[in-house]
Order: structure tokens, then sequence, then C-alpha cells
């Protein structure tokens, strides 16, 4: 039995109309810039697809998913702030779907860009969902056309450890956990590329555009001198009648995906881990809510009981220790009918917030209860008084229990993640499943005001050193471009540009988004839980 | 403990009794057989109650259910019996002083001495770490002291605002 959160949002009120347009605007925003993101392209560049008898990315993914079943793409806007705007999300799209009833990740290269070629966010963008799927234990089906690693800036995508080998060795781990992989060749795959189909289990090549190899034509004739074709070298044929690389040959882009989809039937199922489903049942308060609820000013604290109550079913929470370090809200709900943890901000961390964080992230554990966070952290309290309690040591413990989880975690960036707190609450870097933010969210190693005004005061201070005084507008001039670099860095568009997170979404798709993060993560045994030591 | 039901202000106490049948309810501590089969279409079921068959519509709002049956609409509130107890125990009286939860600043006082104000309603607004924080009514009051004025600094656990509760408690207002 959990109890009905009571809202005390009054939706009449002027502040929730004007936190309301401002939330719409974000999201129309949002909105705008993936649309131009997933579907513009210069005419030019369709004209090129079409010449080759080549469909859209777009249009390649429509028809391999099951009808009318969602397809959870990921980092839709990666590389919006990168590459003067060149690289529409990272050159790939991504993201989880259902074929033939099965979930599967679909990681498919966008040839409508620079003929598909890997730009370094690109391979970040590869890498991530090829770990998204070894987390999770989910098939992965590629759509191969991609022109191999953008020269230009190779030095910057090829040798290091998450770099482009990082692709290939996720590939295999996958196969050695016995998670299938089928690609469709639909473009070359050339040097590195040709590994993609090599290391799947199932390759369909498609005849004419398809082609792998580990060079091209080119490259073999200034090599050797050999002057080969490229159907010849490395084609259809070739591949599934002599050589083995792939093991069928399609007419047609449909035909391969067809047979593609016979080849998803013929998988196993994995086996889900047990839990407590309950049967799924909307929100008590509407979700659309959610944007009149966000403050149009990163400083206005808001209750984030009030986004729980838009995110569970039935707006059901059972809240743990309600009078006990209350700037950290946790409790249990259900979404979709999956049992989750939840732990919110409602304020800084203090010594008794992480110390009930801690407490909480072991009770989940205990019980095998995924975790959901819910981030809007300006970070650990400080001050004398603090630092002699040993807010550090209580701090440490809350990472400790968090990074050292065993459940399913996941993360949504609902506002402000600051500093430490953005380490407690299970930021990028702590192997959460999933990070989604919210079109407003802001993050940075502190608040972008501290930040210049930090930097001026450094700055001020040398010069007084160096015996000279600056006037009001020097500062001014010092702080005025650091706040507005600060600004650009910290925002949500230039997080999830560099794959700080899974994606932007809109607030009222967040039930949604976690419901399939949830029913994924469950292809996934949870172990018994263990932890560092913790500092008492 | 059970659930209550509420029926045009009469009330019954209803939980299921496990053991001999899934399907024995006790309702005011009498025992009932009773198994609800939801027809084909959504929202319709068939009822049999002590062996009388009964048709009915049914929608959930909430706690609160509405059931059509025998031509007549009925309104029923489900009460969880914890949230209940809870309201009786959070009934509240006399003066209450709202404290600081950190240090830090006022940047705002909303209401004025004398003021009466409702559950939830904003009296001071103020910053610390960056955030501003709203220091609300947790239940109706007459607000007897404001004791810092916007712009004052306080250390945590300062006095902020004096109430002298007024009315019913949380929850029931």
């Amino acid at each position: 039995m959990m109890r009905r959160i009571e809202s005390r949002i009054d939706i009449h009120g002027a502040d929730y109309q004007r936190y309301r347009e401002k939330n719409l605007e974000r999201v129309g925003e949002f909105r705008h810039r993936q649309e131009e993101a997933r579907f513009e392209r210069p005419q030019r560049d369709f004209d090129r697809l079409e010449h080759h008898g080549k469909t859209f990315v777009r249009e390649r993914i429509e028809r391999l998913l099951d009808p009318g079943t969602p397809f959870l793409e990921f980092s839709s806007l990666a590389a919006n702030t990168e590459y003067d705007g060149d690289s529409k999300g990272a050159s790939v799209v991504t993201g989880i779907g259902i074929v033939a009833g099965r979930e599967v990740i679909i990681r498919a290269d966008d040839p409508s860009i620079k003929g598909g070629a890997w730009y370094p966010l690109t391979v970040k963008k590869n890498v991530r969902c090829l770990d998204i799927a070894i987390e999770n234990r989910l098939p992965v089906v590629h759509m191969c056309d991609s022109a191999g690693g953008f020269l230009p800036l190779q030095s910057e995508l090829f040798a290091d450890r998450v770099s482009a080998g990082r692709i290939f060795r996720n590939q295999a781990i996958l196969s050695k956990m016995g998670v299938p992989q089928l690609s469709l060749v639909f473009g070359q795959c050339t040097a590195g590329g040709a590994y993609i189909p090599s290391l799947s289990d199932y390759a369909i090549i498609l005849r004419g555009n398809g082609g792998i190899f580990l060079g091209g034509p080119p490259l073999v004739k200034a090599a050797t001198g050999e002057i080969v074709d490229a159907d010849t070298l490395g084609g259809a044929d070739v591949h599934t009648q002599v050589s083995g690389v792939a093991d069928y040959a399609a007419n047609s882009e449909e035909e391969a995906i067809l047979l593609g989809r016979e080849i998803v039937s013929v998988w196993q199922k994995p086996e889900k881990t047990p839990t407590d489903l309950r049967r799924p049942e909307p929100p008590y308060y509407d979700p659309e809510e959610l944007y009149g609820i966000i403050p149009d000013d990163i400083k206005i604290q808001f209750d984030m009981r009030e986004v729980i109550a838009r995110i569970v079913d039935g707006s059901l929470f059972h809240e743990y220790q309600p009078d006990y370090g209350t700037t950290l809200i946790c409790g249990y709900a259900h979404i979709w009918g999956h049992r989750v943890g939840i732990i919110g901000n409602n304020g800084v961390l203090f010594n008794d917030s992480s110390l009930k964080g801690a407490h909480f992230i072991q009770l989940c554990n205990q019980n095998r209860t995924p975790i959901v966070f819910l981030q809007n952290i300006t970070g650990f309290m400080v001050g004398q008084e603090y630092e002699a309690r040993g807010i550090c040591k209580d701090g440490a413990k809350f990472i400790m229990a968090q990074a050292g989880s065993e459940v399913p975690k996941f993360t949504v960036m609902v506002n402000g993640s600051f500093g430490a707190g953005n380490y407690g609450m299970c930021g990028r870097a702590y192997d959460g499943r999933f990070v989604f933010s919210w079109p407003n969210h802001q993050i940075g190693i502190m608040g972008a005001e501290q930040a210049a005004n930090t930097l001026a005061d450094v700055k001020v201070r040398q010069r007084e050193r160096a015996g000279e005084t600056l006037t009001a507008a020097e500062i001014e001039g010092i702080r005025g471009p650091v706040l507005e670099s600060y600004e650009r860095e910290s925002s949500a568009y230039y997080a999830t540009s560099h794959l700080w997170d899974d994606g932007i979404i809109d607030p009222v798709d967040t039930r949604n988004t976690l419901g399939i993060a949830l029913s994924v993560a469950r292809n996934t045994p949870i172990e018994d839980p263990h932890y560092g030591v913790m500092r008492f | 403990m059970g659930t209550e039901f509420d029926l045009a202000g009469e009330t019954s106490i209803v939980h299921p009794i496990h053991g001999d049948s899934a399907s024995t309810l006790s309702i005011d501590g009498h025992p009932h057989r009773a198994t609800l089969v939801p027809a084909t279409t959504p929202g319709e079921f068939t009822l049999e109650i002590d062996g009388r068959v009964e048709r009915l519509h049914a929608a959930r709002h909430g706690e609160f259910h509405f059931i059509h049956m025998r031509g007549r609409t009925f309104c029923v509130e489900a009460i969880d019996a914890l949230k209940r107890a809870q309201r009786v125990a959070a009934a509240v009286s006399g003066e209450q002083v709202l404290r600081a939860p950190m240090p830090g600043v006022v940047i705002d006082v909303a209401v004025a001495e004398g003021a009466e104000v409702q559950t939830g309603e904003v009296l001071m607004t103020i910053e610390s770490m960056k955030l501003q924080t709203a220091i609300a009514a947790p239940h109706d009051a007459r607000v007897v002291e404001i004791c810092l004025a916007a712009g004052a600094r306080f250390e945590q656990g300062a006095t902020l605002v004096r109430l002298e509760a007024m009315g019913r408690s949380e929850g029931e207002a």
C-alpha cells in the first residue's frame, strides 16, 4: 500500500502560469532543434542519397521497427555545439526499439552527412550505445553505411581507450555474453568499419551499394598496384558465396530489412529478472503540470514531491524518513508497474540528508529495487560548522553506497547539477544505466555566477600584486566573457552535445522513458550487494 | 486495519479475509462471499455477493469510485486507514516557531504580523547556497511575529517566524 502525494501546486497562480510559459518555450526550442537534427539536410544531400538508390536513415529505422511501437532515441542532439553544427546527431542514430517483439538496440549510420563519416563524437555515441547493450544485455541491429573515420579529426577518434577500437571490443564482449548482433550492410564498410559486420553473428549485405573491405579500391591501388572495382573486391556475392564475411545477399533495402526482421524473430528472448510488477496506472496528477512546477530561475526552489507525483503510477509514494534529512526525498513508488526507489533533491545536501541517502541506497540494494535519481542539486553544505561535523565523510558515505550499488540506477537531470552533488546523485561518471536531461537542465563544477566571480577575484588580486588597480569596467571586462562561456558550457545543449547524458527529453515523456529503461534493465541479473569501507 | 469506504457520509470498513477463500470479505466485521468478474466491455463488471448477482459499471478517480448499479450512481470514497490515523495525530495547537534550516539571508517577507495564513502559504523567502527556499505555513495559522526583515543574515536554527495555530490540522483543510 502506498499513499497518494498531495499536491500543493496552485495551477491558477501567477507563478504557475509564468513557469509554464517559460517551460513551454524551452520545450518548443528543444523540439525545434531535435526536428532540425533529425530531418533537415541540404537538398543536395537528399539528392545524392536518391541518386545512389538509398533511403534516409529515419525511413530505414521505421521500416525495421514493429509498427506502432515506441523508439527511445538516444542523444538526438549529440554534437549540436561542435563541428559548426555539421554532424547532426553526431551522424548516427541510436536507440531502443521493438523488432519482431524483441527489445533491441538500433545503431544506424547516417550517410546523408559527409557519407556517414565518423566524427569523434560519432565514435563516442557508438561506444555508448554498445555500452548500453552490454549493461542491459540488449541485442543490436547495425545499419552500416559509413565512409569511415573523419580523417581531419582522426587523432581525436582513433587511439584512446574509448575511441573507435572500443566499438569492436564492445561487439566482441557482447558476443561473448551471448547477446546476438545483426548487421545490415547498406553502404561501404571500409577499414575498421569492416569489422562491424564481421564481428556480428548475422550479416546481410546489399547487392550494388553494399561493400565490405579492409582497404577500398584506391587504397589497394596505392598499396600494391592492383586495380579492382569495389564490387569484385568486397561486394555482396563475393562475401556471401566466397569469403563468408557476410551471410545473406539482398537485392533491395526493403528485402534486407524484412530478412533482418526474420532473423531477429528467431533470437531467444532474454529471461527478465523477477520483480514485483504491478498493473500500471497513470499518475493521478497530470504530467503536463510539470511545466508549471519547474521555476523560470534556477535559484528558485521547488518541491521534488510535485515532480514525483507526475511521474509515478497513481502518484502513489511511500516516503522513507519523511522528517529526517528533509533536503533529500527518499521513497518507493512504481513506474509502469516496476517498483523503484526514488531519491530526489529538495535542497542542499547536509550531513543528515547524506546519511539518509546512503541508508536508503542500502535498503534498495537489499531488496533489489532499482533506483531513480532526480537531480536538482547545488551541492553539499559548506561552512565551518558542517566541516566540523564531517560533511566530507557523510558525503563520502553517500557516494560510497551509490557507487557500490548493484541495482540498476537511472538519473534524470530535472534542473541543476552542480559540484559534488552531481557525484552523490549518480552523475554520468557513476555508470547509471541511463542519464536523461530536461531542457532547462544546467550542469557545472559550480554555478556560472560563482565561477565568474571567483575567476574575476583571482585576476583582480594578481593585478593588485603587480601594483595595478582595476576599474569596475575592467573587472566587468574579465567577468563578462567568463560568465558567457560558463553559461554556454553549463547548458543542457552543451551537455547532451558531449554525451554527458543519453539525451534531452520533454519532461512529460519522463515516465515513458523510464518505463522502457526499467524494462530493459531487467535483462541483467542483480548481484548481491557489497560496498567499500564507509568512514563513520 | 482494512480500508474505510465512505458512501454519502456512512462509513464501512472492508478488508479481505485470507485463508479459506480469497473472495471472502469482512464488511464491518461480517463475512461476505464476493467475486467481481470484469465483462468484455471496459468498466463493466458482474458482481456476485452472497449468491446475489449484480451487473454494474465502475470507474475510479484517485480514491473515488463511481459505481452505476440498478439505475443509480454511487460515489464511494476509499479512505486509507493510515492516512486517517496520521491526520488525527497531526492536529496541532498553540504557538509554533519556524526556524532557519540553514544559514542564509532573507530575500523577501510575504506576509505581515497578525495576518491569517493557510497551509502552504509562503511567509518568507530565504537564500542560501545559491538556492531560494520558501518558508511556508505548515498549517492554517495567524502570524504572531516576523523575526527578521528582508536583507537580514541569519545562522542555522535562527527563529524566522512565530505562528499561532488556527482551525484544523494539516490535510483536513
